[in-house]
């Protein structure tokens, strides 16, 4: 391979990898606790309403295993929570980050599938974020490259970024079919996608960053596809060096 | 008479056993599935005087609705469910009456209850 046909390696590889591992091990560990709480609760109901029935009293084991069941759920719960996350494999660099500069980053560095002719129409003011600057643009590229996946080519993806009162405030909007109201929950269910080859993970990802620095990742009004926009604090602090790029 | 305690979970499995042991204990429970769902009842349900919130719903941060339960029932209790083990774990530094952590046991939630609506 010469080196002008070597691909250009991907800046965000590393911190996409980590919001990948990141996004699975925490559904995971939400999904089991949801379990393990519910058979707890299941198991604490039972036991209330057996307890001084004859029934109860008539087998030890019942209390034997109502404390099994107890003991048990709640052990799996705190080897959750030792288990922590691949979160600690990123060191996070929070410093007030130019959001302009991160949307700019973001559209740069946006992988259209196929090379479809898809379009991104920039519009970004500035304002400044407290965030890690990195998973801020992995959290705008995740909605600019789910926004062309919905939008067939040739077409044209828009985002939108500003200060809104004191939020900061960066919507994609795509030109596709649009998300009908009934299905806009399933979106963020994680691993739900319809198009094959694809995690399903890019709003959740986008959405636990900006969870992450106080923001949020909400629909928005759109008068054809589907807007969604992160909202996220202004912050008053002066743009140092060391923050201001990703 | 009976006090009302609005459910917020997303969770189906949490929500039945949560509410069987709440009715066991005299407690008229509604239960929400969502952040949406959630935002409807406060808009035109009764008044509750309780209102079990997790942290994580399917739509969004169940905290995030603290603001609206202060502002539309500034009575009522709230106790945030966290998913971590304790309640010391949770983090949660929100405009709270209480926390409970998934891992904690049962007892505790009740005897909170209990307390705050006593």
């Amino acid at each position: 391979m010469t080196e002008q046909s070597r691909p250009t390696p991907d800046p965000l590889a590393t911190v996409q990898l980590m919001a990948i591992a990141d996004e699975i091990a925490s559904t995971l560990r939400h999904e089991l606790r949801n379990k393990f709480s519910s058979v707890r609760s299941a198991g604490f109901y039972i036991r209330r309403r057996l307890r001084g029935t004859e029934a109860w009293q008539a087998d030890p084991r019942l209390e034997e295993l109502s404390a099994i069941i107890q003991d048990e759920m709640g052990l799996a719960n705190e080897l959750l929570d030792r288990s922590g996350g691949p979160e600690h494999l990123l060191t996070r660099a929070v410093s007030p980050v130019d959001a302009q500069e991160c949307v700019r980053r973001a559209v740069a560095c946006t992988r259209i599938a196929g090379e479809r002719a898809i379009d991104i129409a920039i519009d970004a003011q500035p304002g400044c974020i407290m965030a890690d600057p990195r998973e801020l643009v992995l959290a705008v590229r995740c909605l600019l490259e789910n926004a062309a996946e919905a939008t067939d080519a040739p077409g044209a993806v828009q985002v939108r970024a500003a200060p809104d009162a004191s939020r900061y405030v960066i919507q994609v909007t795509d030109s596709g079919a649009g998300i009908p109201e009934s299905q806009r929950e399933a979106v963020f269910d994680a691993f739900h996608t319809t198009k094959s080859g694809h995690f399903g993970l890019g709003l959740n990802i986008a959405r636990r960053i900006a969870q992450r620095y106080d923001g949020a990742l909400r629909f928005c009004e759109a008068s054809t596809g589907t807007a969604v926009a992160l909202h996220f604090n202004l912050c008053q602090t002066e743009l140092g060096s060391a923050g201001a790029r990703p | 008479m009976m006090n009302h305690i609005l459910l917020i979970d997303d969770n189906e499995a949490n929500r039945v056993t949560l509410s069987a042991l709440l009715e066991t204990e005299d407690f008229v429970v509604t239960q929400a599935s969502s952040m949406a769902e959630a935002r409807g009842l406060l808009t035109t349900a009764s008044s509750f005087d309780l209102i079990l919130l997790d942290r994580h719903l399917r739509d969004g941060l169940g905290v995030e609705l603290i603001p609206v339960i202060r502002s539309r029932l500034p009575k009522a209790k709230i106790i945030v469910i966290s998913g971590c083990s304790s309640a010391a774990e949770g983090n949660v530094a929100e405009d709270t009456d209480g926390v409970f952590g998934k891992g904690e046991h049962l007892d505790g939630l009740l005897d909170k209850i209990h307390a705050l609506l006593s």
